[in-house]
């Protein structure tokens, strides 16, 4: 990095590297499949919700008006489903040598950068289903709060546990310097 | 710290067997709502009233036993981290670096008393909640637990850079008589507004409690008055007088004798009538320096200012010490306060302002689209076809679009090497000011339909809040997001 001199020299710094340009890893291929049992889950106990008001109002008998009812529900789903789809696979992270970069969102395609020297601490989960694929996620703490604490799911357990280490060992680097 | 104690908690511990009593009168105390809700179907029976306590009890006990056999802790002191094991179907494990910590605070609660244990709480900086939240020890335990965050304490001190500016001591900053009159007829309108109307409403529910019929007096008084011009300008005459009025009284009593002055590397302020506040604050921890002027305070040379320091708010939100207000002076004394708590001055800025999209769309949901909806009213509802309403959406529309005008000529974020100013409001016109190596971290955004005219937005975080700018040129906001972030991982100064 070259020094500035002068008082008024450039505000913006040459040569610093560019985040929009690393290569950003995606997640597990895995964890759609625990997306999938999820929504399912999520269907299969609106649905018998919705079975049983439709049975003891007896629903079933307002003809037309039902069945687009009906169609319209699992349009709905339809969506849901491409969206978690589509969602999937605009995640993606990378782990560069001070920072971690999470990039994710459908409608507003959002990058989140967390500077090791800043993380609080970090938090390694594993949901029922994602045990079940071998799957974990990450999620690290700033002192900026919750809006954008990085928490990066569908890893393989085991990336997860490397990756945790890799980042404590950093942080634990930056405090002892 | 002896090898005893380094090996009793090198491995995983369960919490104290009675432990599992504490999870449960716990939760009881948590669903008691929840229960009562469960109670009021069953009609209040003797015999219902029996099963479902018991029921609920047995439900409870067992989730308070899952909570307490899954929650292990361990310190792992070669790599000086506080590891935590938790959770029965979603498993979590944390791990708290001993630098992070802030705080151990050793608790005891009426039931922790009963069976004499000790709750244990870790609080790390800036979130809202306490991290780690060990529920119940034994004695024996809680003392290790002192003995072992004095030891973290040494660890962390060590890293403290004493770089104490002395020649800036003695350094002071005063507020008379006069600039805090002019404050207090020229700022916080509408918290003052809001705070009569609270006040007013308190009233009339007071006036309901009492059981006074007020209505029909309203009415009569809405009836019987001539609702011409003079009337209704000698109510908004005698309005605005109540509210600056209000606003005087309240900013010379929270405020009389204002002083800041520089004690050793601290800033330590001074104020109030009635009760005298002194707060210290510490240069190192402030996130942000917020500014506010409105169009009025700018003819006669004032501003407020507003200093957030970065603490545990567990701790620090009961009485908001963390938090330092000025509440008027001129931009000299503000370069002043400035100077004081910063190393290094602004210089060398430039300016990201938002493209005109932002006041379009602005415009267009905010009075454009209200507008006509009035307007469809206006024509379609008998009760509103009259010239009161009409009047009423044309001055909508004209305020409205003023302020959608306003909100987009003062959004503008300034960059340079050490600072970023990030300028907002249509009235008050806030100005907060962060140091960039003190940023927490960086989200940058951008609506998909944006990609195609190169338009995002950009969230800074502190651990005195967050600053955001949207609709601005997205190639330079990743400029921004570079140079901040090299500016962060390069820095090796303490950020609180």
């Amino acid at each position: 990095m070259p020094k500035i001199k002068f008082e008024n020299g450039a505000v913006f710094l040459d040569q610093i590297p560019e985040f929009e340009n690393v290569e950003t890893t995606q997640l597990e291929k895995d964890y759609l499949k625990v997306i999938y049992t999820n929504l399912f889950f999520t269907f299969s106990i609106v649905s018998i919700i919705l079975i049983i008001i439709v049975a003891s109002f007896e629903l079933y008998n307002k003809g037309i008006f039902f069945e687009i009812s009906l169609g319209l529900y699992f349009i709905f789903w339809l969506l849901i489903i491409i969206y978690y789809i589509m969602s999937f696979k605009r995640r993606s992270y990378v782990f560069r040598d001070h920072d971690v970069i999470y990039k994710y969102g459908v409608i507003y395609h959002t990058n989140v950068l967390i500077p090791f020297n800043r993380i609080q601490h970090i938090a390694l989960h594993q949901g029922l289903f994602s045990r079940m694929y071998g799957l974990a996620s990450l999620q690290f703490y700033t002192a900026g709060g919750a809006t954008t604490d990085i928490n990066i799911k569908g890893l393989k357990l085991e990336t997860a546990q490397n990756f945790k280490t890799f980042v404590s060992e950093k942080i634990e680097k930056i405090d002892k310097k | 710290m002896n090898k005893e104690i380094i090996d009793k908690y090198s491995v995983y511990r369960k919490q104290s067997k009675v432990g599992a009593l504490v999870f449960l009168f716990d939760s009881i105390r948590k669903n008691a709502v929840n229960f009562l809700f469960i109670l009021v179907p069953t009609g209040f029976d003797l015999l219902v009233f029996v099963i479902v306590s018991l029921v609920f009890v047995f439900f409870l006990s067992i989730y308070a036993y899952i909570q307490y056999y899954y929650f292990e802790y361990s310190f792992d002191f070669e790599k000086s981290e506080f590891l935590v094991k938790k959770g029965w179907l979603k498993k979590t494990k944390l791990s708290v670096p001993f630098e992070k910590i802030q705080q151990v605070n050793i608790n005891q609660n009426i039931i922790h008393k009963v069976f004499s244990l000790y709750e244990i709480q870790m609080d790390t900086a800036g979130s809202k909640d306490t991290e780690v939240d060990i529920k119940a020890v034994s004695r024996e335990v809680a003392e290790d637990f002192k003995q072992i965050s004095e030891t973290i304490k040494k660890i962390t001190s060590k890293n403290i850079d004493d770089s104490i500016d002395i020649k800036k001591s003695g350094e002071s900053l005063e507020i008379d008589l006069l600039t805090l009159v002019k404050t207090g007829l020229t700022s916080r309108y509408f918290e003052t507004l809001g705070a009569i109307i609270a006040l007013f409403f308190a009233g009339l529910a007071m006036l309901n409690d009492l059981e006074i019929d007020y209505a029909p007096a309203v009415v009569d008084f809405y009836y019987e008055t001539d609702f011409n011009l003079l009337a209704v300008s000698i109510i908004t005459f005698v309005a605005i007088y109540i509210v600056l009025m209000v606003n005087l009284c309240l900013t010379l009593i929270k405020y009389y004798g204002y002083k800041a002055f520089k004690k050793l590397q601290n800033l330590e302020v001074k104020y109030g009538l009635i009760q005298t506040k002194s707060i210290l604050l510490s240069p190192i921890k402030v996130q942000e320096f917020r500014s506010t002027q409105n169009w009025i305070q700018k003819k006669i040379n004032l501003r407020n200012v507003r200093i957030s320091q970065a603490s545990s708010m567990h701790v620090a939100a009961p009485n908001r010490r963390n938090i330092v207000d000025v509440p008027g002076c001129s931009n000299e004394q503000m370069d002043k306060l400035f100077d004081i708590i910063y190393d290094n001055k602004v210089d060398g800025e430039i300016a990201v302002r938002p493209s005109i999209r932002k006041f379009l769309i602005n415009l267009s949901f905010f009075a454009i689209l209200p507008t006509i909806i009035f307007i469809i009213l206006y024509e379609n509802v008998s009760f509103l076809n009259n010239t009161y309403f009409l009047n009423f959406c044309i001055f909508y529309f004209i305020i409205s679009a003023f302020a959608a005008w306003r909100f987009y000529k003062n959004s503008i974020l300034y960059y340079s090497k050490n600072f970023i100013r990030i300028q907002s409001g249509f009235w008050d016109i806030k100005t907060k000011t962060i140091e960039s190596y003190k940023i927490q971290s960086v989200m940058l955004y951008q609506a998909f339909w944006h990609k195609k005219f190169n338009l995002g937005s950009i969230i800074l975080l502190t651990a005195g809040g967050m600053s955001y700018i949207t609709t601005c040129n997205y190639e330079i906001l990743k400029k921004i997001t570079n140079n901040v972030m090299y500016n962060v991982e390069t820095s090796k100064k303490r950020w609180m």
